[in-house]
């Protein structure tokens, strides 16, 4: 699979962090759907599927742990790898993604360039 | 009669004629205030706006090194603004991309000039702003600055020392955590940004008569620290103050200290009941199994918030014997919650 075909869902209340983060994925190739909250990213995921979702832990409404159960609730999102972006390595939050369903967690502030390589890695499993 | 009330009321009338038009018409020009100072923001709004549309490329690509080129004085400001919001988000090489640029500006120049400004706002935007900038050079003004006459000027100095990972600070904002000089939240932040470096004087901390500087030292401890940290925090299991004992027990959770379960079982016997629940949180963290039997008994028989703690903590220690668990709400809880999570 090239770079240019793969859909990444991108979903951060913050719109800076979401074009840093759109940026840096656009640049290196991928096709990047952005959402500013859980609920539009649950239906953009369940319209485009794509192959990854970067989503932030905390946002207003449906927060990053919420999106990402949704997401394995349902058979048509359910294989679709998740990186959570949170804001500090506190254990309840690392345990809660990863229970949920999470594959992988990002603390901001953040390398762009290693959150790249860890979307890499995560699709190079799949 | 009516004559003389006439001759009164006429002027009165005339009077209160007047009053009433200048009144209206100074409900007019404020009315019409208003609207002009309501067009005159949306204007230098949606200027500010076209101006980071404009910058904002140029602001993402500046993370990956590459020059911005010649800007105008407007999306200069505009560039300054964006950077200052990307730098809080990004470390390593893009953030050292916007150091550098920030290193040669007007605008890093104008802010290191302005700590020393008259004003109390102006010192503390440049104080805050400094850390945006990251710039390393400017870490011994802003330690000047944390000795500053005003309170904001100080915490915005600690801040930036924090977002500036300025290790040398370390000793005074520590100092400045204690004696309550700088906010405890937003000096405790800041060592948690500079991390391992601080542990040592936050260690010494531990000891300081003030329980509230007792407790933060411990929570910070517990963020920074490892499992050889451990042993003073057990002591610290018996201090005087609760919310210390609270601290200390989520510091061992945090750490991992397998030494200390011994000690967190004993405070499962604590007088109070929120550090009960904290050690019993931190046992479940831990993940000893011989803790297991006096969790169980804490989850049907305590108060409801060190209950439900140990009733969670089995379940992190034995989900399968939660799965199957009974004898008290808590312990009904977590067997569903193990049931869902199969």
């Amino acid at each position: 699979m090239t770079d240019e075909a793969v859909k990444i869902l991108v979903c951060d209340d913050d719109p800076d962090l979401r074009a840093l983060v759109e940026y840096r994925f656009k640049t290196a190739g991928y096709e990047v759907l952005g959402a500013g909250d859980g609920k539009t990213a649950f239906e953009l995921a369940v319209e485009h599927r794509p192959a990854l979702a970067v989503l932030d832990l905390m946002m207003p409404g449906l927060n990053g742990i919420e999106v990402t159960r949704q997401l394995r609730a349902d058979s048509r999102t359910e294989r679709i790898p998740v990186i959570l972006l949170t804001s500090r390595t506190l254990e309840a939050d690392v345990t809660s993604a990863f229970e949920a369903g999470a594959d992988d967690y990002v603390t901001k502030p953040f390398s762009p360039q290693e959150l790249l390589h860890r979307v890499r890695a995560l699709l190079g499993r799949r | 009669m009516s004559a003389r009330c006439s001759a009164v009321a006429e002027p009165m009338l005339h009077v209160l004629a007047w009053v009433a038009i200048a009144l209206a018409v100074a409900n007019v020009l404020g009315v019409a205030t208003l609207i002009y100072q309501r067009v005159r923001i949306r204007r230098r709004d949606t200027r500010r706006d076209e101006l980071e549309a404009h910058v904002t490329p140029l602001a993402l690509a500046l993370l990956d090194g590459k020059e911005p080129g010649e800007l105008d004085a407007g999306a200069q400001l505009a560039l300054v603004d964006v950077l200052s919001r990307y730098s809080r988000l990004v470390r390593g090489a893009p953030r050292e991309h916007i150091a550098a640029y920030f290193a040669g500006s007007a605008a890093y120049q104008r802010a290191l000039h302005d700590l020393s400004a008259r004003k109390r706002w102006r010192r503390t935007a440049a104080a805050f702003t400094l850390g945006d900038m990251a710039v390393p050079a400017a870490t011994p003004e802003l330690r000047r600055a944390l000795h500053d006459r005003d309170r904001e000027v100080r915490a915005a100095a600690a801040r930036s020392l924090g977002k500036l990972q300025d290790v040398d600070a370390v000793e005074e904002l520590t100092e400045a955590l204690a004696s309550a000089t700088v906010p405890r939240l937003v000096a405790a932040r800041a060592l948690l940004e500079i991390g391992e470096p601080a542990l040592v004087e936050l260690l010494a901390l531990l000891d300081r008569p003030d329980a509230a500087v007792r407790a933060t030292a411990s929570e910070l401890v517990g963020l920074l620290g490892s499992a050889r940290d451990a042993p003073l925090l057990i002591e610290h299991l018996s201090d005087p103050s609760a919310a210390v004992r609270e601290q200390a027990a989520i510091a061992l959770g945090r750490l991992g200290a397998g030494a200390a379960t011994s000690a967190l079982i004993s405070a499962l016997d604590d007088r109070v009941g929120f550090v009960r629940a904290a050690a019993a949180g931190a046992l479940g963290a831990i993940g000893d199994a011989t803790a297991k039997p006096v969790l169980l008994e804490v989850a049907r028989s305590d108060s409801f918030e060190a209950a439900h703690a140990a009733a969670y903590a089995v379940l992190a220690l034995d989900p399968e014997a939660a799965a199957r668990s009974a004898g008290s709400v808590h312990l009904d809880e977590i067997a569903d919650v193990a049931r869902v999570r199969g």
